[in-house]
């Protein structure tokens, strides 16, 4: 009885350490988002790499909607610990589309390379170490499900078949 | 023995309960708030869904009197993943009740739509999502407790017995 009484504390105490794993508590967790309204020309996101995982990541970056929530384009930028990258959104992530729109959705995924390479519509598993700012203000970090993740880059996939580099990041 | 194990037992159960009532981890946790100063005509917050849920939530907004902490008005707003909503802070939250105030407090719920539909004096269950923003700076996530919950949507339903939808905030499609 006393063994079994033990064996179940055991389960429940590794509850705290497997929630802590779910929790995205550092600014440089994995899922980064920001509503921008009044966007200009020459608004741009700037990203780095904080080397949490000692090596390159991916920043994918999606544009959204706002009226409707329906994606309007994605890249993804390849980044070196310590890098930094700043893509414009209108000229860069939004590929100069005409018209501009004047407020969107901006959701940032930080993902492992795959075999060196980036792609917002096939991330790698996704990392920690990414830091984002629009202006002086940090993006958000947020909750990802599997759902969001899945509408994220099934999205960027239907319009992007083969991955599309942001243009301000340079291929490796 | 067995029945001090049993009590480190169930202390140990209550860990992982309290902590997750208790920690708002994430920036799009479901309560919100910022204390809002030099409040001016055109101030706006605006609200998104991460879509952490895979599904729309309610933002439910209340300001609240920065001398009384009584509340000045609700209203809540229906957002789909993905999608970002400006609620006018006088022209709509307030109703462009007269004087302005100069300052308030701002809080901000989200739950899940009841029936499709949302209610900030009668929220659904609450959940995480929300992502929000005065300006350049985000609102700020907090711990919510029974008490505030329930002085929030009693009062909200004091001053608006229907459920009042923001003005920025279409109402959800009707269901298919």
């Amino acid at each position: 009885m006393v063994k079994q009484v033990l064996v179940a504390m055991g389960f429940v105490l590794s509850w705290p350490t497997l929630a802590a794993a779910q929790n995205p508590v550092t600014a440089d967790s994995p899922f980064q988002m920001r509503a921008l309204v009044s966007l200009k020309g020459k608004d741009a996101v700037v990203v780095s790499n904080s080397g949490a995982n000692g090596s390159a990541l991916c920043a994918s970056a999606y544009a959204f909607d706002p009226a409707d929530g329906q994606l309007v384009n994605c890249c993804s930028c390849h980044l070196f610990p310590n890098a930094m990258r700043s893509i414009p959104i209108a000229a860069d992530l939004l590929e100069n589309d005409k018209p501009r729109p004047k407020s969107l959705v901006l959701k940032l995924l930080a993902a492992a390379p795959v075999a060196g390479e980036c792609s917002a519509s096939a991330p790698g598993s996704l990392a920690a170490g990414l830091t984002a700012w629009k202006g002086e203000t940090p993006f958000t970090t947020a909750t990802l499900s599997a759902m969001e993740l899945s509408t994220m880059t099934t999205q960027c996939g239907a319009l992007h078949p083969t991955a599309r580099p942001c243009d301000a990041c340079p291929v490796p | 023995m067995v029945k001090h194990a049993l009590l480190v037992l169930a202390l140990v159960l209550s860990w992982p309960t309290l902590a997750a009532a208790q920690n708002p981890v994430t920036a799009d946790s479901p309560f919100q708030m910022r204390a809002l100063v030099s409040l001016k005509g055109k101030d706006a917050v605006v609200v998104s869904n991460s879509g952490a849920n895979g599904s729309a939530l309610c933002a439910n907004a209340y300001a609240f009197d920065a001398q009384d902490g009584q509340l000045l008005d609700c209203c809540s707003c229906h957002v789909p993943p993905n999608v970002l909503r400006s609620i006018p802070i006088a022209a709509d939250l307030l109703e462009n009740d007269k004087p302005l105030p100069k300052s308030l407090v701002l809080k901000l719920l989200a739950s899940i739509p009841v029936a499709g539909e949302c209610s900030a004096s009668a929220p659904g269950a609450l959940i995480v999502g929300l992502t929000a923003w005065k300006g350049e700076t985000p609102l700020t996530p907090a711990t919510l407790s029974a008490a505030e919950l329930s002085a929030m949507t009693v009062q909200c339903g004091f001053a608006h017995p229907a459920a009042r939808t923001c003005d920025a905030c279409p109402a959800p499609p009707p269901p298919m």
